[in-house]
């Protein structure tokens, strides 16, 4: 059994690894708050800063590099900004759901990183069904998406609330069966012995060993999983519920001030969400040499942040009724293949 | 050679074996209902009556092969008001014949030309709006470019431009009010606008869509919002200098001397200016980079649309465009608004030294095949790309025909017209280029198309390039002598179009024996595009309707003049 | 070893106190100028037509049904997969592997059987044919 955050923290304290209910509490309250402002950094750093710079740096261009160090403090000022602006209630909104949709976005985003493992004794909680928690979890943001498209009284944003069902419904399955195809491997839903399980070697060549990552093990789940979770975090191709071009701004067209902040907040949560569920399923977790387990596991969800970005610069998006036909007859169609031979070859080696 | 093509058909009545119109057998065929011939300067007039208009048309382009009415002018002289149909064939454009439909002072109605020419819909309202001729049968019969509350027709004589346009609020509160077809009690479309300040309308234009479910269950392309009057601005300048800025604004987006040749071409074969061989060199190859950066943007607008964002694809695009600006800035002094030929000419030689302008153009004209390559990769062989695309947007040539639709919306349909090639003008004969067709009807024929006519008008520059270089120095003669002051003739009359960017840009001018015209007509080809919007996007889904809308390529400043 | 549940509820906790205190701290920040004109609906630049509140043609209704369907059956198949190589080892790669294969071949021939019916697809509204006015 891997150390959990709390138990790290109590261990700090000097209450040692056993904790009493009230110790377990204070104790995982800081954990989660570090969590928490883990996460809030890296989406303050990747929304208004990195996204730009990865952009330009694809399309040729500089992008921020006015204010402080190449533009790092445009951090600060695009959140002053933005907290500070004028919040416009538009008429007719349906008001408890419109308020609500923000915050469950930002939240639940921020609420799958309690299961995600960062590094040895970074880990927050560690449940025994934590691949079902996460993938649950990961869920609730559709739930946000359609409260905030219908709530709006926005014609755009209906649109685009209805999407993110029809897209919601499009990834959710083979997403999930691809999950239980690791499951297969790991014969675990807890997040530590997933890891665990990766530990091992799978190849050595000459002085090169290659980790026994779900990555090289199964390279097919994984290149699956990849493009599920590019539908599942809505980045292109496959941003369709947003579709700039199409309906101006899909569900958020209406938010202003700090809900825009908010539902921004919760998308980028969601793409390093996705990113640490694909770095735990199939990257090794915190796994690497030299370095400590923390920074291979933000360099790993970064490397596929970059990927969503790379993504987002040179693929057209797809048509809704596309997706549906990509979903359905392509991905879960793959997904069943893979499950069944997955399951066959485990079976033959056990 | 690249410039003729066999030539097997019938020949319609009326059509000689060497291709010229034969106009007395045409008067045969329309019998008694032709009242009177005008010599135009471009092509004979029928002048027929306002209620036999329809039967006259159908014969035309039925038995006459007439089947691509390129213009409707209307306008108002002082004992009657006038429409004149220019009809032209898309196989050959130079077969050209003017219907010209007198209507009384008091009552100007005339007989619709809509079930001939379905492209006469929106130049009938047009003239309806701004002349204030009535056309009878015309199925839809509203203001197009000005608001459907303005009080006059401003091109009519007895418009008072003076009076305020006072319109009550009620008028106002919301035009859109009673317009929600098909949305019920028991119904459940949308009616939704898209534009004028939408993502992707490519400036104010404003498409009323309704909607049943994702998909797109009728569609009205509303404009107007950009009218500049155009036309009337025109009317108010002088020949010689003060028209000529003005065509710049048009299509504003980096076409600007094709459209100034379009005035130039009408208004010097009005006056019967000639033009030196070196200045007209230099025109097309002038025209040929504007049509690059034109297609350029094409190009980078549409795969914004369908890409989404604001990407790779569309600032590459852009990055290409600036050399071509470049280039173009050292060879005009402007970026944007040109207003670099001049009537008998061009403003001046090109800049000195004339080495470097050499020299900077044909690193351009290396890079580019690299450069489209890199498109191709990155665009048109994206297999998501190809499915957004291929087969959306369906375009048939007959329907693209009936609309009136030229440039690479035609092209991109399978229909061989260009002015370039069918009429020609400027140097183009004498270069050796291909006119570039698709048969896929649908978006993705059409971005190939805009992306080849690029590759082709490199050939065009080059050649250019090549001539100017070796042509000798004391013949480089950039104007002709052209008179300050110029008069043509009362009541000389022209209809003259040239391959822009988009299409066949048109002029109409009637002369009055001043040194202003008396009336200017601009034949917009974004007008007559934008009106197969409709057609294209039945059956589809919204992104199919906002990728066909990026396809057709208008610019508004075009549209609304 | 701590409770995991308690971490998750205190992550629960900082995950509605970060966007409670943003709102708190933008309301502090913000101005508030009411105003009639700027409330108004963004529908493009024009006065807003008709309601976002209608009956609206849902065309992916029946893959929302067998989606349905589907999500029960992966929740069924989680189980068997966490289980599945102990299961293997302990009684042989057939009475674990073949219940499953049978299974999930019902659930393949249903979805075959869907999709040659036609339900798995974006349903194409009759209504949204456009006449060609010619």
């Amino acid at each position: 059994m891997t150390q959990t955050l709390p138990e790290t923290i109590g261990e700090l304290l000097g209450w040692g690894t056993e904790l009493s209910f009230g110790q377990d509490v204070v104790a995982s309250l800081i954990g989660a708050a570090l969590v928490g402002t883990l996460m809030l950094t890296m989406t303050a750093i990747a929304g208004p800063w990195a996204k730009r710079k990865i952009t330009a740096a694809f399309t040729d261009r500089i992008a921020v590099n006015r204010v402080g160090p190449f533009g790092l403090l445009i951090i600060v000022a695009d959140a002053v900004r933005l907290l500070s602006k004028e919040l416009i209630v538009p008429e007719g909104v349906d008001r408890p759901a419109w308020d609500l949709a923000p915050i469950v976005l930002a939240g639940s985003a921020l609420l799958g990183f309690a299961v995600i493992p960062m590094g040895s004794g970074i880990h927050l909680a560690d449940p025994e069904v934590g691949l079902v928690y996460v993938f649950a979890i990961a869920s609730v943001a559709s739930v946000g998406l359609v409260m905030a498209g219908y709530a709006s009284n926005n014609k755009y944003s209906m649109l685009g609330g209805l999407r993110a069902v029809a897209q919601n419904l499009a990834y959710e399955i083979p997403l999930v069966l691809i999950a239980a195809s690791v499951v297969l491997f790991a014969g675990s839903l807890q997040m530590s012995e997933i890891v665990a399980a990766q530990q091992g070697t799978l190849l050595a060549v000459g002085g090169l060993s290659i980790p026994a990552w779900y990555a090289f093990v199964n390279p097919f789940a994984f290149v699956l999983f990849l493009v599920a979770n590019l539908m599942e975090v809505g980045r292109n191709p496959f941003d369709i519920p947003e579709a700039p071009t199409e309906i101006v701004a899909g569900y958020q067209t209406e938010y202003s001030s700090v809900y825009f902040v908010l539902i921004y907040l919760g998308e980028f949560l969601h793409i390093f969400l996705g990113a640490a569920i694909i770095t735990t399923v199939f990257l090794g977790g915190p796994a690497g040499p030299v370095l400590p387990g923390i920074l291979w596991f933000l360099i790993k969800i970064w490397a596929i942040f970059l990927f969503t970005q790379w993504a987002r610069s040179a693929l057209p998006r797809l048509r809704i009724d596309q997706l549906i036909e990509v979903g359905w007859k392509g991905m879960l169609v793959l997904a069943f293949a893979n499950l069944i031979l997955t399951a066959v070859i485990v079976g033959v080696i056990a | 050679m690249s410039l003729e093509r066999p030539r097997e058909r019938q020949l319609d009545i009326g059509e000689t074996v060497d291709g010229d119109v034969d106009y007395d057998a045409l008067a045969e065929l329309l019998g008694d209902r032709v009242v009177d011939r005008e010599e135009h300067v471009n092509a004979p007039a029928f002048v027929v009556r306002p209620d036999e208009i329809q039967d006259a048309l159908f014969a035309l382009r039925d038995e006459a092969g007439f089947d691509y009415l390129s213009c409707v002018t209307a306008q108002e002289y002082d004992d009657r008001y006038e429409s004149i149909y220019h009809l032209k064939k898309y196989d050959d454009p130079t077969q050209e014949l003017g219907v010209v439909v007198p209507t009384a002072k008091d009552a100007p109605i005339s007989q619709t030309a809509e079930p001939v020419y379905r492209t006469a819909d929106w130049h009938e309202r047009e003239a309806y709006d701004l002349v204030g001729i009535n056309y009878e049968g015309h199925p839809d019969l509203r203001r197009i470019l000005l608001p459907e509350t303005w009080q006059g027709h401003p091109l009519g004589q007895d418009y008072n431009a003076e009076k305020p346009q006072v319109v009550p609020f009620r008028k106002h509160a919301n035009p859109l009010q009673p317009d929600q077809r098909g949305e019920g009690d028991n119904s459940d479309t949308m009616f939704l606008n898209i534009g004028p300040h939408h993502p992707a309308t490519h400036g104010v234009l404003h498409v009323k869509a309704v909607l049943d479910g994702e998909q797109i269950a009728d569609v009205e392309p509303d404009i107007g919002y950009l009218h500049r009057c155009e036309e009337q601005m025109c009317q108010q300048g002088t020949y010689r200098h003060q028209i000529m800025p003005y065509p710049d604004r048009w299509d504003y987006v980096s076409a600007g001397i094709l459209n100034e040749w379009a005035y130039a071409r009408a208004a010097e074969d009005l006056a019967n200016i000639e033009v030196p061989e070196y200045a007209q060199v230099i025109r097309t190859m002038s025209a040929e980079l504007c049509r690059i950066c034109s297609h350029m943007l094409a190009l980078g607008t549409f795969a914004l649309d369908v890409f989404g964002d604001f990407t790779a694809v569309f600032q590459y695009a852009f990055r290409d465009r600036e050399v071509v600006q470049d280039i173009l800035e050292d060879l005009t002094g402007q970026r944007l608004m040109f207003n670099y030929l001049r009537l008998g000419g061009v403003a001046w030689d090109l800049p000195e030294p004339r080495e470097e302008f050499f020299e900077k153009s044909r690193d351009f004209l290396d890079g580019l095949p690299k450069k489209l390559k890199e498109y191709h990769n990155l665009i048109t062989s994206n297999e998501i790309f190809q499915a957004r695309c291929v087969n959306t947007g369906i375009l048939p040539p007959e329907v693209a025909k009936q609309y009136g639709a030229t440039g690479p919306v035609a092209r991109g349909s399978g229909v061989d017209i260009d002015l370039r090639r069918d009429d020609p003008y400027g140097y183009y004969d004498e270069l050796d280029w291909d006119v570039v067709t698709e048969d896929g009807c649908d978006n993705y024929g059409r971005v190939l198309v805009r992306m080849q006519e690029v590759e082709e008008s490199a050939k065009i520059i080059e050649q250019c390039l090549d001539l100017l270089e070796e042509w000798p120095e004391d013949d480089r003669t950039i104007q002709s002598n052209v008179p300050r002051t110029l008069k043509p003739e009362p009541d000389t009359e022209i209809y003259r179009g040239v391959e822009a960017a988009k299409g066949e840009l048109g002029i109409y001018i009637r002369a009055d024996g001043t040194d202003k015209p008396a009336r200017f007509k601009i034949r917009s080809p974004c007008f007559c595009n934008l009106h197969t919007l409709r057609e294209m996007t039945q059956g589809e889904y919204i992104p199919d309707l906002i990728a066909s809308l990026g396809s057709l390529d208008i610019v508004l400043g075009e549209v609304d003049r | 070893m701590s409770n995991p549940w308690i971490a998750v509820g205190a992550l629960a906790v900082v995950g509605l106190a970060i966007p409670i205190s943003m709102i708190v701290i933008s309301s502090l920040l913000r101005p508030s100028v009411p105003e009639q004109g700027k409330r108004a609906i963004y529908e493009s630049g024009e006065i807003p037509t008709g309601t976002t509140r209608i009956r609206f043609n849902i065309q992916y209704y029946m893959i929302a049904l067998l989606f349905v369907v589907f999500d029960i059956e992966t929740v069924l198949i989680f189980p068997w997969a966490l289980i599945y190589s102990d299961a293997v080892a302990q009684f042989g790669l057939v009475p674990v592997l073949g219940p499953m294969l049978v299974f999930l071949a019902i659930l393949l021939i249903g979805l075959i059987w869907a999709w040659r019916n036609g339900a798995v697809r974006w349903v194409k509204s009759p209504r949204a044919e456009i006449k060609s006015q010619l």
